[in-house]
């Protein structure tokens, strides 16, 4: 079996848990024996053993006649947002603001380059003009769908639907979206109606959907109206790394514990629950460090409650970490807290967990159906958030079950699942 | 006879290491950009402190100016470091007779508002630079920013100089004219010396506008219509002024040799400042009760005290004072003395338009978080430096340690 895979981003290029999950599931699929092409903006330069990377600009420019071309199904969208633009689902309106000036210019200059050459070239990430980007990545799933023969169109969040759908419907291939998180999730509070318009464009044109837990099966169900027949939970799994402690130096001298937030600084992961717990876990015990992890738009806006609430002597900001800096924060750190208001799935608890990190993980997370050694909590709820950390830092054996918990999984198991969705699509088609 | 009396602000900050990060905390415990330190110290005095030094010699040879010099401690120790011929510079002026200079704190600090005893302890450490350097003694004091108030100058009085310098803030004066010598209203024996920040500022920051220089016959025509107020004008600005902030392609340079030229003819005299005091008499009593300053345009604290970054970063490293002096390690109370210079703060400033322009200018670090970030990181490790000394920093905030 073949398929076309439609990415957004990988490692080591990625801002949150999507790329993990891509770079996870296609290892899993790869061991299935299922032969994959993965397109993406930008392709990494690891790369990764058994995959055909391509980027957007190594597809080639088409020279099949006119009359092949299929009518591009995604035109209403084309027209709405070739109109340039800087949205970005993790900006809040001031930095929108901020922002667009400085676009206007830069994208002309990156349109005019790719007329020049006949590619499309993309930067990815979150950048400035993503949804110009998402429109010319679609004319990318035109090329590819022309082109290529595939058993199935395989394509991850918002970003990659329009070239999805484009791809599937130039070359008559089922089409799967594998769904890790909606524009509900990311912004509950203010959601961006061109991104919820690609969604439920996409989610209604393909042929299965493939969602990270039951909590967000039944935000397709309620938010798109989508059948829940036409959707599979396929959850997540924990990508096992070798936790090599010679590597480590224990010169930090810290000797308080140490209490750990670890995401996108952004509304959907609820950093501000963790903070005003923090503040309520030191009136009890100020023997204690808080960590916030990342970065994200509302970093700024953290930094000044914490200065506001006088916690400078024990909360700290690292930015955004990498590679190396992931794992050292892991082993220095005592408990992981995820106050998400609203979370697909969540990895990070699953890779806390494999530190052997107590975790604490709030209801409103997809990975709380599959985890029963971390500690559940609402996000609002900061007391008990508070009292958890409390009585996590006083469970000497939560750390280990923690561990045991998470030892056994692999992305074979999603894997599985994802191939046995596509071989029925394909008897089906 | 009408008297200008120049005073020019020489301070550079120990700017922090940006990236001074969370895994830096309790391991690493050089906290200072010495390298950019070093750039900008040779820098400002290839472009700014060397020929303006040299401009002024000349100008005390060539027409009698008398001028006054405010240094802090840490810039004329990076001097000392980066840029000896600085030094050596200034005491050639020093030896002309014409050059006074003023007390200040050491560490360019807002100690007069958070702590009495540090700020007497740097205002001495400062005394014993000049002495050291120039064999200079200071009779007038100016504090940093030109950060005032009743309380302040009592305490200077206290101390046995004879002038203090302030902001000739409008909030102050009302309809009262800076063009004349003034006291504090809590002294009997201080002068209060305001700063002309309409004449002061049409040179610091308004040299050039719309493209075009200031004008000297228009600048003068100014300086008569202020002597119609009184006859002292007070000018007061950052050194920086001539080459770095203004460049010297500006014409900031010959505009003010060309100003210096023509004031004999216009009968007016330039003083050192404590000259001033000599000649000139009181005309009265000024109360200023809320501290006030010479930046931005609320002239207040807000530059340094105007949000919660910047009030959270300056309480807690106040808080350590204690454990610092008990600490008797000289490195650790000479490093807290570095984190108490009012850059810090100044760039955690989250003002825009105008002001916030200004703070940007100064700033090395990209935002006024990052800034705060770093600032707070560096104090955690100065605290852990502390503790691992056996000193007990109880947070009150949130009750005792378990």
């Amino acid at each position: 079996m073949r398929i076309l895979m439609l990415g957004w981003e990988f490692p080591p290029y990625i801002s949150g848990g999507l790329g993990t999950a891509c770079q996870g599931i296609a290892k899993g699929l790869i061991e299935e024996h299922i032969a994959i092409t993965l397109v993406l903006p930008q392709v990494p330069d690891a790369g990764l053993g058994g995959i055909e990377f391509l980027s957007a600009e190594d597809v080639a420019p088409l020279s099949v006649a006119e009359s092949k071309i299929k009518e591009k199904l995604y035109s209403g969208f084309e027209d709405l947002i070739t109109v340039e633009s800087c949205i970005n689902p993790y900006f809040d309106e001031e930095e929108y603001q901020f922002q667009k000036a400085r676009v206007m210019q830069l994208s002309q200059q990156q349109q005019r380059q790719e007329y020049d050459r006949g590619k499309i070239y993309l930067e990815g990430q979150y950048g400035d003009n993503l949804l110009a980007e998402v429109s010319r990545f679609a004319r990318v799933g035109t090329r590819l769908g022309l082109r290529g023969k595939y058993d199935i169109i395989y394509a991850h969040d918002w970003m990659t639907m329009l070239a999805g759908v484009e791809a599937a419907n130039q070359s008559a291939t089922p089409l799967v979206l594998h769904i890790h998180s909606t524009e509900y999730d990311r912004n509950s509070t203010n959601p961006n109606q061109q991104i919820i318009d690609i969604e439920k464009f996409a989610m209604q044109k393909a042929d299965m959907l493939v969602t990270v837990s039951n909590r967000s099966k039944d935000v397709l169900i309620n938010h798109y109206a989508i059948k829940p027949k036409k959707i599979s939970v396929v959850y997540n799994a924990l990508t096992q790394v070798k936790i090599d402690n010679t590597l480590l130096d224990d010169s930090h001298k810290f000797k308080e514990k140490l209490i750990l937030f670890m995401g996108r600084i952004t509304e959907q992961k609820g950093p501000e629950f963790f903070i005003k717990a923090a503040k309520k876990v030191l009136q009890h015990n100020s023997n204690l460090r808080f960590i916030m992890a990342g970065c994200g738009d509302q970093l700024p806006k953290m930094i000044e409650l914490v200065a506001t609430e006088r916690m400078e002597r024990h909360f700290h900001f690292t930015g955004f970490l990498r590679g190396e800096e992931v794992h050292k924060i892991f082993n220095l750190c005592d408990l992981f807290v995820m106050p998400s208001v609203s979370e697909p799935f969540g990895l990070v608890p699953l890779e806390a967990m494999g530190y052997g990190l107590p975790t604490i993980i709030s209801k409103q997370s997809g990975v709380a159906e599959i985890l029963s050694n971390a500690i559940k909590v609402d996000f609002w709820d900061t007391d008990a958030i508070s009292q958890s950390i409390l009585s996590a830092l006083d469970n000497d054996e939560l750390g280990e079950k923690s561990a045991d918990e998470v030892k056994n999984l692999s992305w074979g198991s999603p894997a599985k699942q994802l191939k046995n969705i596509f071989e029925t699509l394909v008897k089906r088609f | 006879m009408k008297h200008l009396n120049f005073y020019f602000q020489l301070h550079q900050p120990y700017r922090l290491c940006p990236s001074y990060n969370f895994f830096a905390m309790g391991k690493n415990h050089d906290y200072f950009d010495d390298s950019l330190n070093k750039m900008i110290m040779q820098r400002v005095a290839q472009k700014c402190y060397l020929p303006a030094n040299d401009m002024m010699l000349q100008l005390i040879k060539n027409y009698d100016l008398h001028i006054s010099f405010s240094c802090s401690g840490v810039f004329l120790e990076q001097c000392q470091k980066w840029s000896p011929e600085v030094i050596e510079s200034f005491n050639k002026l020093y030896a002309t007779g014409n050059v006074e200079f003023l007390s200040e704190t050491y560490y360019h600090s807002l100690s007069s508002v958070f702590s009495n005893q540090e700020f007497g302890e740097q205002i001495d450490l400062h005394a014993k630079l000049l002495k050291k350097l120039f064999n200079a003694e200071a009779s007038v004091f100016r504090n940093t920013e030109l950060i005032y108030n009743d309380i302040i100058a009592q305490e200077i009085q206290k101390r046995g100089y004879t002038g203090i310098l302030t902001e000739g803030a409008d909030k102050i004066l009302a309809w009262r004219s800076p063009n004349r010598l003034y006291q504090p209203q809590t002294c009997d024996n201080l002068a209060l010396l305001l700063k002309n920040y309409d004449l002061s500022d049409d040179i610091a920051f308004r040299f050039i506008q719309n493209g075009q220089p200031l004008r000297l016959d228009d600048y003068i025509a100014k300086l008569n219509n202020g002597f119609l107020d009184g006859n002292l004008i007070n000018i007061f600005m950052d050194y920086e002024t001539f080459g770095e902030h203004q460049s010297k392609e500006t014409g900031i340079f010959d505009f003010f040799i060309n100003l210096i030229k023509n004031l004999q003819n216009k009968k007016i005299q330039t003083l050192t400042t404590s000259q001033v005091i000599k000649h000139h008499n009181i005309v009265a009593k000024l109360q200023v009760l809320d501290a006030i300053s010479w930046a931005d345009t609320n002239r207040d604290l807000s530059p340094w005290l105007g949000n919660s970054l910047q009030d959270s970063a300056m309480r807690f490293a106040y808080e350590l004072e204690g454990a610092v002096r008990q600490s008797k390690d000289k490195k650790i109370i000479d490093d807290w003395r570095k984190l108490l210079i009012s850059d810090h703060f100044y760039y955690m400033s989250t003002k825009d338009k105008g002001d916030g322009e200004v703070h940007k200018y100064f700033s090395p670090f990209s935002t006024p978080h990052d800034a705060y970030v770093v600032y707070t990181n560096v104090l955690n490790d100065l605290s852990m430096r502390l503790e691992a000394e056996g000193i007990y920093l109880p947070d009150l905030r949130f009750g005792w340690s378990q």
